[in-house]
Protein backbone atom coordinates (compact mmCIF):
# COMPACT_ATOMS: atom_id res chain seq x y z
CA UNK A 1 0.00 0.00 0.00
CA UNK A 2 1.59 2.98 -0.93
CA UNK A 3 1.42 5.99 2.09
CA UNK A 4 0.84 9.83 1.45
CA UNK A 5 3.85 11.50 1.34
CA UNK A 6 2.23 15.14 3.10
CA UNK A 7 4.54 17.35 2.47
CA UNK A 8 4.41 16.72 -1.35
CA UNK A 9 6.58 17.75 -4.44
CA UNK A 10 5.86 21.46 -4.85
CA UNK A 11 8.35 23.82 -6.78
CA UNK A 12 9.69 25.20 -3.08
CA UNK A 13 9.60 21.83 -1.35
CA UNK A 14 11.63 20.14 -3.93
CA UNK A 15 14.30 23.33 -3.71
CA UNK A 16 14.72 22.45 0.06
CA UNK A 17 15.09 18.39 -0.56
CA UNK A 18 17.64 18.87 -2.75
CA UNK A 19 19.62 21.45 -1.58
CA UNK A 20 20.23 19.00 1.65
CA UNK A 21 23.91 17.89 1.57
CA UNK A 22 25.48 14.62 3.13
CA UNK A 23 27.17 17.46 5.38
CA UNK A 24 24.48 19.10 6.37
CA UNK A 25 22.36 16.12 6.98
CA UNK A 26 24.20 12.81 7.76
CA UNK A 27 27.60 14.49 9.39
CA UNK A 28 26.44 12.38 12.50
CA UNK A 29 26.79 9.16 10.05
CA UNK A 30 29.89 10.59 8.10
CA UNK A 31 32.67 9.38 10.89
CA UNK A 32 31.34 5.95 10.61
CA UNK A 33 31.96 5.34 7.24
CA UNK A 34 34.77 4.56 5.30
CA UNK A 35 36.12 4.07 1.50
CA UNK A 36 34.86 1.31 -0.11
CA UNK A 37 31.54 0.50 1.95
CA UNK A 38 27.99 0.06 0.24
CA UNK A 39 25.63 2.20 1.25
CA UNK A 40 21.73 2.31 1.28
CA UNK A 41 20.17 5.85 1.04
CA UNK A 42 16.59 4.69 1.85
CA UNK A 43 14.44 7.55 1.06
CA UNK A 44 17.14 9.18 -1.09
CA UNK A 45 14.74 12.08 -3.01
CA UNK A 46 16.09 13.63 -5.71
CA UNK A 47 19.62 12.46 -4.63
CA UNK A 48 21.90 15.37 -3.72
CA UNK A 49 23.02 13.60 0.01
CA UNK A 50 23.14 10.10 -1.84
CA UNK A 51 26.24 11.97 -4.03
CA UNK A 52 27.62 13.48 -1.04
CA UNK A 53 28.07 9.63 0.60
CA UNK A 54 29.50 8.57 -3.18
CA UNK A 55 32.16 10.75 -2.58
CA UNK A 56 32.93 9.63 0.93
CA UNK A 57 32.70 5.65 0.57
CA UNK A 58 34.22 5.58 -3.58
CA UNK A 59 35.09 3.28 -4.89
CA UNK A 60 32.18 1.82 -2.76
CA UNK A 61 28.73 2.51 -3.82
CA UNK A 62 26.11 4.15 -2.57
CA UNK A 63 22.38 2.84 -3.72
CA UNK A 64 19.58 5.36 -3.70
CA UNK A 65 16.26 4.46 -3.13
CA UNK A 66 13.23 6.26 -3.26
CA UNK A 67 9.55 5.35 -3.41
CA UNK A 68 9.19 8.23 -6.41
CA UNK A 69 11.07 7.09 -9.71
CA UNK A 70 11.04 10.27 -11.23
CA UNK A 71 12.93 11.69 -8.04
CA UNK A 72 15.33 9.22 -8.70
CA UNK A 73 15.60 10.10 -12.73
CA UNK A 74 16.23 13.56 -11.22
CA UNK A 75 18.90 11.87 -8.77
CA UNK A 76 20.43 10.12 -11.73
CA UNK A 77 20.92 13.55 -13.94
CA UNK A 78 21.86 15.25 -10.95
CA UNK A 79 24.65 12.44 -10.72
CA UNK A 80 25.38 12.65 -14.35
CA UNK A 81 26.10 16.31 -14.34
CA UNK A 82 28.73 15.70 -11.45
CA UNK A 83 30.25 12.88 -13.23
CA UNK A 84 29.68 10.33 -10.05
CA UNK A 85 29.99 6.68 -11.03
CA UNK A 86 30.24 4.88 -7.50
CA UNK A 87 25.73 5.47 -8.31
CA UNK A 88 22.61 3.06 -8.15
CA UNK A 89 19.28 3.89 -8.17
CA UNK A 90 16.10 1.62 -7.49
CA UNK A 91 12.96 2.32 -7.04
CA UNK A 92 11.71 0.34 -3.79
CA UNK A 93 9.57 0.28 -0.65
CA UNK A 94 11.24 1.21 2.65
CA UNK A 95 8.78 -1.83 4.14
CA UNK A 96 9.49 -4.49 1.12
CA UNK A 97 13.57 -3.78 0.51
CA UNK A 98 14.73 -5.36 -3.10
CA UNK A 99 17.71 -6.41 -1.56
CA UNK A 100 19.21 -9.63 0.06
CA UNK A 101 20.09 -9.90 3.56
CA UNK A 102 23.56 -8.08 4.79
CA UNK A 103 23.86 -6.33 1.73
CA UNK A 104 25.18 -3.15 2.91
CA UNK A 105 27.78 -2.18 5.39
CA UNK A 106 25.73 1.10 6.21
CA UNK A 107 22.33 2.55 5.64
CA UNK A 108 20.41 6.43 5.71
CA UNK A 109 17.17 7.01 6.39
CA UNK A 110 17.26 10.70 6.08
CA UNK A 111 13.72 12.28 6.91
CA UNK A 112 12.08 8.76 5.52
CA UNK A 113 10.43 7.01 9.16
CA UNK A 114 8.55 10.35 10.22
CA UNK A 115 6.61 10.06 6.51
CA UNK A 116 6.08 6.18 7.13
CA UNK A 117 3.33 4.99 9.27
CA UNK A 118 4.96 2.21 10.71
CA UNK A 119 8.85 3.51 11.62
CA UNK A 120 9.28 -0.24 13.32
CA UNK A 121 8.66 -2.39 10.87
CA UNK A 122 10.74 -0.02 8.10
CA UNK A 123 13.26 -0.33 10.52
CA UNK A 124 13.58 -4.10 11.01
CA UNK A 125 13.91 -4.01 6.86
CA UNK A 126 16.80 -1.80 6.75
CA UNK A 127 18.24 -3.94 9.77
CA UNK A 128 17.49 -7.09 7.40
CA UNK A 129 19.92 -5.65 4.31
CA UNK A 130 23.00 -4.50 6.67
CA UNK A 131 25.34 -6.84 7.36
CA UNK A 132 26.76 -7.79 11.16
CA UNK A 133 28.63 -5.12 12.71
CA UNK A 134 26.81 -2.43 10.07
CA UNK A 135 25.59 1.00 10.82
CA UNK A 136 22.29 2.82 10.29
CA UNK A 137 22.05 6.62 10.45
CA UNK A 138 18.19 7.95 10.95
CA UNK A 139 17.34 11.63 10.85
CA UNK A 140 13.65 13.24 11.36
CA UNK A 141 12.54 16.05 12.46
CA UNK A 142 10.29 15.81 15.81
CA UNK A 143 7.17 18.38 15.90
CA UNK A 144 7.59 18.77 19.41
CA UNK A 145 10.33 21.07 18.72
CA UNK A 146 8.66 23.42 16.54
CA UNK A 147 8.19 26.84 18.01
CA UNK A 148 6.50 30.23 15.71
CA UNK A 149 7.30 33.52 17.23
CA UNK A 150 5.40 35.49 17.41
CA UNK A 151 2.55 33.40 17.17
CA UNK A 152 -0.22 34.41 16.03
CA UNK A 153 -3.87 32.47 16.57
CA UNK A 154 -3.94 31.89 13.44
CA UNK A 155 -0.30 30.61 13.12
CA UNK A 156 -1.86 28.18 15.51
CA UNK A 157 -4.84 27.12 13.51
CA UNK A 158 -2.05 26.63 10.82
CA UNK A 159 0.20 24.40 12.65
CA UNK A 160 -2.45 22.13 14.23
CA UNK A 161 -4.02 21.53 10.47
CA UNK A 162 -1.18 20.88 9.45
CA UNK A 163 0.00 18.42 12.35
CA UNK A 164 -3.65 17.04 12.02
CA UNK A 165 -3.32 16.44 8.14
CA UNK A 166 0.01 14.71 8.62
CA UNK A 167 -1.89 12.28 11.56
CA UNK A 168 -4.39 11.64 9.27
CA UNK A 169 -2.53 11.15 6.07
CA UNK A 170 -0.62 7.94 8.67
CA UNK A 171 2.52 10.27 8.92
CA UNK A 172 4.74 9.72 12.27
CA UNK A 173 5.95 13.56 13.81
CA UNK A 174 6.70 12.87 16.68
CA UNK A 175 8.46 9.61 16.72
CA UNK A 176 11.49 11.37 16.11
CA UNK A 177 12.67 11.58 19.89
CA UNK A 178 11.79 7.89 20.35
CA UNK A 179 14.59 6.60 17.45
CA UNK A 180 16.97 5.60 19.71
CA UNK A 181 14.72 3.33 21.31
CA UNK A 182 13.09 2.13 18.45
CA UNK A 183 16.72 1.16 17.09
CA UNK A 184 17.25 -1.16 19.94
CA UNK A 185 13.67 -2.40 19.82
CA UNK A 186 14.14 -3.19 16.02
CA UNK A 187 17.29 -5.28 16.78
CA UNK A 188 20.26 -3.08 16.62
CA UNK A 189 22.69 -3.92 19.53
CA UNK A 190 23.67 -0.63 20.54
CA UNK A 191 22.11 3.32 19.65
CA UNK A 192 23.48 6.99 20.07
CA UNK A 193 21.18 9.69 19.84
CA UNK A 194 21.65 13.51 18.85
CA UNK A 195 19.85 16.44 18.21
CA UNK A 196 20.68 19.82 16.26
CA UNK A 197 18.27 22.86 16.20
CA UNK A 198 16.73 24.42 13.03
CA UNK A 199 16.36 28.08 12.90
CA UNK A 200 15.27 30.96 10.72
CA UNK A 201 15.91 34.17 11.96
CA UNK A 202 16.69 36.53 9.37
CA UNK A 203 14.48 38.36 6.70
CA UNK A 204 15.65 35.98 4.02
CA UNK A 205 15.54 33.10 5.76
CA UNK A 206 12.25 33.94 7.02
CA UNK A 207 10.60 34.57 3.75
CA UNK A 208 12.11 31.19 2.08
CA UNK A 209 10.59 29.26 5.30
CA UNK A 210 7.33 30.83 4.92
CA UNK A 211 7.11 30.07 1.52
CA UNK A 212 7.95 26.52 2.14
CA UNK A 213 5.42 26.43 4.98
CA UNK A 214 2.85 28.03 2.63
CA UNK A 215 3.91 25.40 -0.78
CA UNK A 216 3.22 22.54 1.88
CA UNK A 217 -0.40 24.12 2.95
CA UNK A 218 -1.13 24.17 -0.34
CA UNK A 219 -0.36 20.64 -1.15
CA UNK A 220 -3.64 18.47 -2.05
CA UNK A 221 -2.68 16.43 0.87
CA UNK A 222 -3.17 18.93 3.08
CA UNK A 223 -5.60 21.86 1.79
CA UNK A 224 -7.77 19.09 -0.05
CA UNK A 225 -8.06 17.28 3.09
CA UNK A 226 -8.85 19.89 5.33
CA UNK A 227 -12.21 21.12 2.64
CA UNK A 228 -13.37 17.82 3.20
CA UNK A 229 -12.64 17.10 6.60
CA UNK A 230 -14.63 20.49 7.21
CA UNK A 231 -11.25 21.47 9.58
CA UNK A 232 -11.59 24.89 7.51
CA UNK A 233 -12.65 26.39 4.31
CA UNK A 234 -11.02 27.76 1.77
CA UNK A 235 -11.47 31.51 2.83
CA UNK A 236 -10.04 30.40 6.53
CA UNK A 237 -7.07 28.30 4.79
CA UNK A 238 -6.28 31.58 2.31
CA UNK A 239 -5.77 33.37 5.42
CA UNK A 240 -3.29 31.23 7.29
CA UNK A 241 -1.03 31.19 4.07
CA UNK A 242 -1.64 35.44 4.42
CA UNK A 243 -0.81 35.18 7.77
CA UNK A 244 2.64 32.90 6.98
CA UNK A 245 3.46 35.92 4.46
CA UNK A 246 2.71 38.51 7.24
CA UNK A 247 4.72 36.68 9.41
CA UNK A 248 7.67 36.22 7.36
CA UNK A 249 8.00 40.44 6.90
CA UNK A 250 8.08 40.59 10.66
CA UNK A 251 11.59 41.79 11.76
CA UNK A 252 10.92 39.50 15.14
CA UNK A 253 9.91 36.52 13.41
CA UNK A 254 11.87 33.48 14.73
CA UNK A 255 11.32 30.03 14.15
CA UNK A 256 12.73 26.76 15.49
CA UNK A 257 12.33 22.95 15.06
CA UNK A 258 14.33 19.98 16.01
CA UNK A 259 16.19 17.86 14.20
CA UNK A 260 16.36 14.56 16.36
CA UNK A 261 19.19 11.77 14.63
CA UNK A 262 20.39 8.38 16.12
CA UNK A 263 23.01 5.58 14.89
CA UNK A 264 22.85 2.45 15.29
CA UNK A 265 24.87 -0.66 15.68
CA UNK A 266 23.93 -4.55 13.66
CA UNK A 267 25.40 -6.82 16.35
CA UNK A 268 29.06 -7.90 15.06
CA UNK A 269 29.08 -11.90 13.86
CA UNK B 1 21.92 -0.20 -13.65
CA UNK B 2 25.09 -1.83 -14.06
CA UNK B 3 25.09 -5.21 -13.96
CA UNK B 4 26.83 -5.59 -10.91
CA UNK B 5 24.02 -4.55 -8.82
CA UNK B 6 22.36 -8.19 -9.23
CA UNK B 7 24.68 -9.13 -6.18
CA UNK B 8 22.26 -7.66 -4.03
CA UNK B 9 18.96 -7.45 -5.86
CA UNK B 10 16.10 -9.74 -5.29
CA UNK B 11 12.84 -9.62 -5.40
CA UNK B 12 11.12 -7.43 -2.86
CA UNK B 13 8.57 -9.40 -1.80
CA UNK B 14 9.57 -12.95 -2.15
CA UNK B 15 13.37 -12.30 -1.33
CA UNK B 16 13.96 -14.81 -4.54
CA UNK B 17 16.13 -14.38 -6.95
CA UNK B 18 15.92 -13.02 -10.17
CA UNK B 19 16.51 -13.43 -13.67
CA UNK B 20 17.80 -10.66 -15.78
CA UNK B 21 17.08 -9.28 -19.44
CA UNK B 22 18.96 -6.79 -21.01
CA UNK B 23 16.74 -4.98 -24.16
CA UNK B 24 19.21 -2.13 -24.69
CA UNK B 25 22.53 -1.38 -22.97
CA UNK B 26 24.73 1.27 -23.15
CA UNK B 27 28.42 2.23 -21.61
CA UNK B 28 28.47 -0.64 -19.28
CA UNK B 29 25.27 0.23 -18.53
CA UNK B 30 21.76 -1.52 -18.69
CA UNK B 31 19.50 0.88 -19.59
CA UNK B 32 16.10 -1.16 -20.75
CA UNK B 33 15.11 -4.71 -19.78
CA UNK B 34 13.39 -6.24 -17.06
CA UNK B 35 14.06 -8.31 -13.74
CA UNK B 36 11.42 -11.55 -13.77
CA UNK B 37 10.74 -13.73 -10.04
CA UNK B 38 10.11 -16.77 -11.20
CA UNK B 39 8.78 -17.64 -7.61
CA UNK B 40 6.14 -14.78 -7.83
CA UNK B 41 5.53 -14.61 -11.90
CA UNK B 42 5.96 -11.18 -11.75
CA UNK B 43 8.22 -9.05 -14.19
CA UNK B 44 10.22 -5.46 -12.62
CA UNK B 45 11.03 -3.44 -15.69
CA UNK B 46 14.43 -1.01 -15.91
CA UNK B 47 13.14 1.58 -17.59
CA UNK B 48 15.95 4.81 -18.66
CA UNK B 49 18.83 2.56 -15.92
CA UNK B 50 16.42 2.66 -13.11
CA UNK B 51 15.23 -0.42 -12.16
CA UNK B 52 11.75 -0.38 -11.00
CA UNK B 53 11.52 -2.33 -7.72
CA UNK B 54 8.27 -1.08 -6.27
CA UNK B 55 5.75 -4.26 -4.91
CA UNK B 56 3.41 -4.66 -7.47
CA UNK B 57 0.50 -3.46 -5.58
CA UNK B 58 2.47 0.18 -5.66
CA UNK B 59 3.81 -0.09 -8.96
CA UNK B 60 0.52 1.45 -11.06
CA UNK B 61 -0.16 4.14 -9.23
CA UNK B 62 1.48 7.74 -9.92
CA UNK B 63 4.01 8.82 -7.26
Amino acid sequence: MRETYTVGYGETTQRWTGARTAANSAGFLLPHLRPDMRVLDCGCGPGSITLGLAGVVAPGVVVGVDVAPWQLARARALAKQEGVKSLAFAAGDAYRLPFSDASFDAVLAHMLLGNLRDPPAALRELRRVLRPGGVIGVRDSDWGGWVMEPSTPLLEEYRALFLRALIENGASPFHARTQRRLLLEAGFARAEAFAVAGDKGTPALTRVAAENLETRLREPAVWELALRRGWADATRLEAMAAELRAWAERPDAFLLWIFCAAVGWVEQA
Amino acid sequence: MKADLMEILVCPVCKGELQLTVDEERDGEIVSGSLFCVRCNERYPIEDTIPNMLPPDMRSQPA
